[in-house]
Parts: structure tokens; sequence; C-alpha cells
């Protein structure tokens, strides 16, 4: 059986791994998407179990994918919005804001603690990169939406129809035959 | 064992024990597993609390996400014969009322019934609030409703304004509340007079399926099982063993178990140079825990309150001898036996009531108690026989033969 576990809280993380580690017990296969994991919480893992980090899949996204729409797109943004007196206020936000998700991003802790929605980098980027980096390239037998945080990504991957990927979705990997 | 036609169960439950918390809610797998025999069948629903810290707006994003989700991520899964369960996850902050949290708990039954009601016509939950009001408000109007309460946090829910009206309102609903032993009746009673009638005493099941191969013959080996947390009185005893480990060294402790605690035992356990004899056995499965009562020679529970004490009973059915506080629970579960099974102290903060206890319990030990007695005495109160039957009167009152059937 193949199964992406979503962890983006990693409020669950024990869970996650006494399941994952059973799925690649079995002889399956366990893809696990977190935003951020303890040393202790991933050398629990089996070493067959894949850890996908998203701070490593913006960081490994081919291309410009990641830079138009972490940096040019609001760049972008910001020229055509940036006209009149507001020009220098919006220029320096924008400023500010790039080198915020820049230096996020260089520390591998662009996404620490945006795990659930509200934020647009998170929104915009996150469910783009892991169609593009995860979903697309493997199917799954099962998506299990392993925390609260893990929610409304599911929810936003089922309503774009991204989740047929994953045959099936539940919140433990018990819930289903394997 | 045979059931009789028409004896279909629908179960809530905020407990069940899972991977990580082997032993959460093993009382209520006990009921399940000695009342499931006298039925059709059993669907229950574990709703499973998932803690989180987000705000409001954010805690509303998750919550549509959720009910968005379940009629997806809805799996009946086989739980034994005659037994379905369907998980389903309840994301919960922190800081939100009992009321709040039912009333949670009960949206996502909701939603995991398509709005519909349980088909059920016998409905039983686990608690009050979260899971009774959870039955309450999914069950079919002429469904009749019954709650087992073992929560020890009654004394808090029954504080809050809000949770305590809504306690009331499923007390005036259900058809009966089984409280597992005086210790919950008790404030139950006090809080809701006009309903007294209603608030019954219905024990928690225990198996005496198994005993122990080789008899107990000395007080050597201790067992501690439950949590590591202060309410538990765990600090309190790892001082009294040390003191009777100095007066005998071949005394040895094992902490089966797991908690907040356990950094700070393990390191006062070093400090007191104890290392060699307690054994930190982590949490384990209950099957596992019991397997680990018939390999030693006393259970000793200095918890601080209990609203039944099921590990006390277990160990007696096991052929354990126990030491126990006067705790609540165990008082009622050891009335009249206590000698035969052991030995209650009081309450307290220094180690000298487990100490001396310990020390006239090895003093009379084996010929001043009678522990065959007290295991045939706990079966009669609380053997899953004597639990489903309890059970089975109350569910299906019209079906005649119904020990028959159940004891069958």
């Amino acid at each position: 059986m193949r199964v992406l576990f979503l962890a983006l809280g990693s409020t669950r993380m024990p869970t996650v791994i006494e399941e994952a580690n059973e799925v690649a017990a079995r002889g399956g296969s366990a893809v696990v998407l977190v935003t951020i994991i303890s040393t202790a919480h991933f050398h629990r893992f089996d070493p067959k179990v894949r850890i996908v980090r998203v701070a490593d899949i913006v960081q490994t996204v081919p291309g410009s994918m990641a830079w138009w729409l972490l940096f040019k797109g609001p760049e972008v943004a910001t020229h055509a919005a940036a006209r009149g007196p507001l020009r220098g206020q919006v220029r320096r936000v924008h400023n500010a804001y790039a080198r915020r998700i820049a230096r996020m991003a260089r520390r591998g802790t662009a996404f620490k603690n945006t795990p659930v929605e509200g934020n647009p980098v998170h929104q915009d980027v996150f469910d783009h990169v892991l169609w593009h980096t995860v979903l697309r390239a493997e199917t799954f037998d099962l998506m299990v939406v392993a925390d609260p945080m893990s929610m409304p990504m599911a929810q936003r991957l089922v309503r774009a129809r991204r989740a047929p990927t994953a045959k099936k979705i539940a919140f433990t990997v018990d819930a289903v035959e394997h | 064992m045979a059931a009789a036609p028409g004896r279909d169960v629908a179960v809530v439950t905020p407990w069940l024990p899972t991977r990580v918390r082997p032993a959460m809610g093993a009382f209520v797998q006990s009921m399940l597993d000695a009342t499931v025999p006298g039925c059709d069948s059993m669907d229950v629903y574990h709703c499973d609390e998932w803690p989180i810290d987000v705000g409001e707006e954010d805690r509303g994003r998750i919550d549509g996400a959720l009910h968005e989700l379940i009629p997806r991520a809805r799996h009946w899964r086989p739980a034994g014969e005659r037994v379905r369960r369907l998980h389903l996850p309840v994301p919960l902050t922190f800081q939100l009322g009992y009321d709040e949290i039912a009333r949670r708990h009960a949206a996502v039954v909701r939603t995991a019934l398509d709005g519909r009601p349980l088909p059920q016509s016998v409905v039983h939950a686990h608690v009050g609030l979260p899971s009774g009001w959870a039955a309450m408000v999914n069950a079919r109007p002429d469904a009749r409703i019954f709650v087992t309460e073992h929560a020890s946090y009654l004394d808090k829910l029954l504080d809050q304004p809000g949770s305590r009206a809504m306690y009331d309102e499923l007390l005036h609903r259900c058809s009966g509340l089984f409280a597992v032993g005086e210790a919950v009746r008790r404030p139950l009673v006090a809080a809701f007079p006009h309903h007294a009638d209603r608030i019954t005493i219905v024990p928690n099941a225990v198996s005496f399926a198994d005993r122990r191969t080789e008899p107990v013959t000395q007080l050597h080996r201790w067992l501690y099982a439950g949590r590591l947390i202060p309410a538990k009185g765990v600090t309190t005893l790892l001082e009294a063993f040390a003191q009777c480990h100095a007066e005998n060294g071949r005394l040895t402790l094992t902490f089966a178990g797991d908690g907040p605690l356990l950094k700070t035992l393990k390191e006062r356990t070093a400090e007191l140079g104890l290392t060699g004899a307690v054994t930190y056995a982590g949490m384990l499965r209950h099957d596992e825990a019991l397997a680990l009562m018939r390999r030693h020679d006393l259970l000793v529970h200095p918890s601080h309150f209990e609203t039944f004490g099921m590990v006390v009973v277990e160990a007696a059915a096991a052929g354990l001898p126990v030491l126990v506080t006067r705790c609540g629970g165990p008082e009622e579960s050891l009335a009249g036996i206590e000698s035969d099974a052991g030995e209650l102290v009081a309450i307290e903060d220094a180690p000298d009531a487990l100490v001396e206890g310990y020390r006239r319990l090895r003093d009379r030990f084996p010929h001043g108690m009678d522990l065959a007695k007290a295991r045939a005495t706990l079966a009669d109160r609380y053997s899953y026989d004597a639990v489903a039957q309890a059970h089975a009167r109350a569910w299906f009152p019209a079906t005649p033969a119904l020990d028959a059937v159940v004891t069958a």
C-alpha cells in the first residue's frame, strides 16, 4: 500500500511515526509531509519512510516557479501598485516582505509557523509545489490527514480534484485495510 | 453466546485504546467486550480529541475542512464479531469549556451521519459530556439513551454553568445513567437531586478469564500501573519504596505507564541509588499490563482520587495482593474484602502511610488474607457476565429470558 501522510502540524507525530513505520514494515511505501520535524522524531522513522519537508520542497522546486511565486510575482504586483504618493510606502512593505521570505527560505524555516491557512504564501506555494513534486509524480492508495493543521490543505486538494491521486482519504491508517 | 433479535446498539465514546496510548479507555474496551455478546450488532463512534493551538479564525477553517472531509474519510472498520468502529477526529483548542467541547463532539457525529439520526434504538455513551451529549443530539426521538459516567473531571464540569445545564438536560432525556461507583454517583445526585432515580451504579467490567499459574509467595516485586502524574501519587510511591528497599534489598518496583513525571522519577531513582531495583516499562497495551500483573507480587496504587480504580480490581483478578490508598473507588470495590485483598491506607504526601501499610501486609502475608475469596467476590461484582447482564437488563428490558441470552 502506498500511503501519503499529511502531518503539517506535527501535533500527532508519535502516531504518524507508528503508522508510517508499520506501512513500511508491511512492504508498503509511506511518504510523510511535514512543515517541521524534530531530530528526535526524524530518527524514529523507519529509513524506508520518505520524509518530505515543505521547506525542502520549496528550495528544490526546479526553475522559476518558487522564485516567481515567492518573489517575482509580488514584485510585479508591487510595481503595478506602487504609483503616486503611496509608492514609497508600498515599496518599503514589499522589501520587508522579500527580506523576510528570503531569510526564512534560506534557513529552511519558511513554513515553520504557517501550517494553517490565512497565510497567502502558504496557500499559493504550498499546494502547488506539493502537487508538482509529490502528488503528480506518484499515486497513493491512501492519504492520511494526520492532524488538524493538515485538514485545510486536504480540503483544498479534494476541491482541486488533486486528491484522486489518493484513492482513499482517512484520519488514520487503521481505518482501512492495509 | 446467542443474541436475541433486534439488539442493535450504538456506542459513543471519547476514549478507546490507540497505538500511542494503548491504555487509554481500556475500561471502555472492557465494557464493549463484555456487552457485545448480548447484542446483534454494535456500532462504535470513537470521537478522538486532537489538540490544536490556533486562533479563532484558523480554528474555523480547520472545522470547515474537517466537516467537508468526514464524508470522504469515513470508513467503518470491523473490530471483532458484530462490532465495527468509526474513528472521528475532534480538533479542540485549549481552554474550551466542557459545553463547547460537547457541542463539537456532537457536530462531528452529526456530520458522520450525514445529518441523519443514529439508526439504533439503543444508544450508549461513555461519560455524560462530551459523548452523552453527542449521543442525545444525534439519537432518534424514540431511542433509549444510556450513559456510563466515569469522568475524573466531573467536579470541574459541574462547576461550569453551561456544561451543568447540558448535563441536566441529558439526565432529563436519558433512560439511565450508570455511575461506576458512589464516588461518581454521590456528586451527581447532589447536583441533580430531581434525577436521582435515573442515576444508578453499574461498575466497569473486569475480565476474570486469566489467572496466574504460580501463586504469590512473597511480596517482593512491586508493580504500579497507570499514568505518571502527580494525582496518582507516584513520587510518594517511589519514596516509600526506597524506605522499604532499605529494609529488604530484594524488593523491586516496576512503573508501567507514561506521563510528565517520568523524567523526575528517573532522576530521583538515580539519586536514591535504586536504578537496579526500579524499572520503567513505559506505556503498555492493556493485555500487556495484565500479563505484567501475573509476573509481580504486589500492586501498589497510591492515587489521590479514582472514580472506580479498575487497575485495583484487575490486580485482584490476577491474584495479586493490593496496597492501595482510600481514594474513592477502591474502598467501594474492595468493601467487605479489604483485608482479604490487601491493605488500604490513607492518602498522604509523605510516604509513611504506604510504608506502614506495606509492613502490615508483609507481616500478615499469606495467612492473614484470602486472595481466592477476594477474587471470587470481585468476580461476582465486576466480571464480564455480571456487568453485561446489568447492561442488557437496561438496554433490552422487554426481552424475556434476558439473562439466559447474555450468559448462554
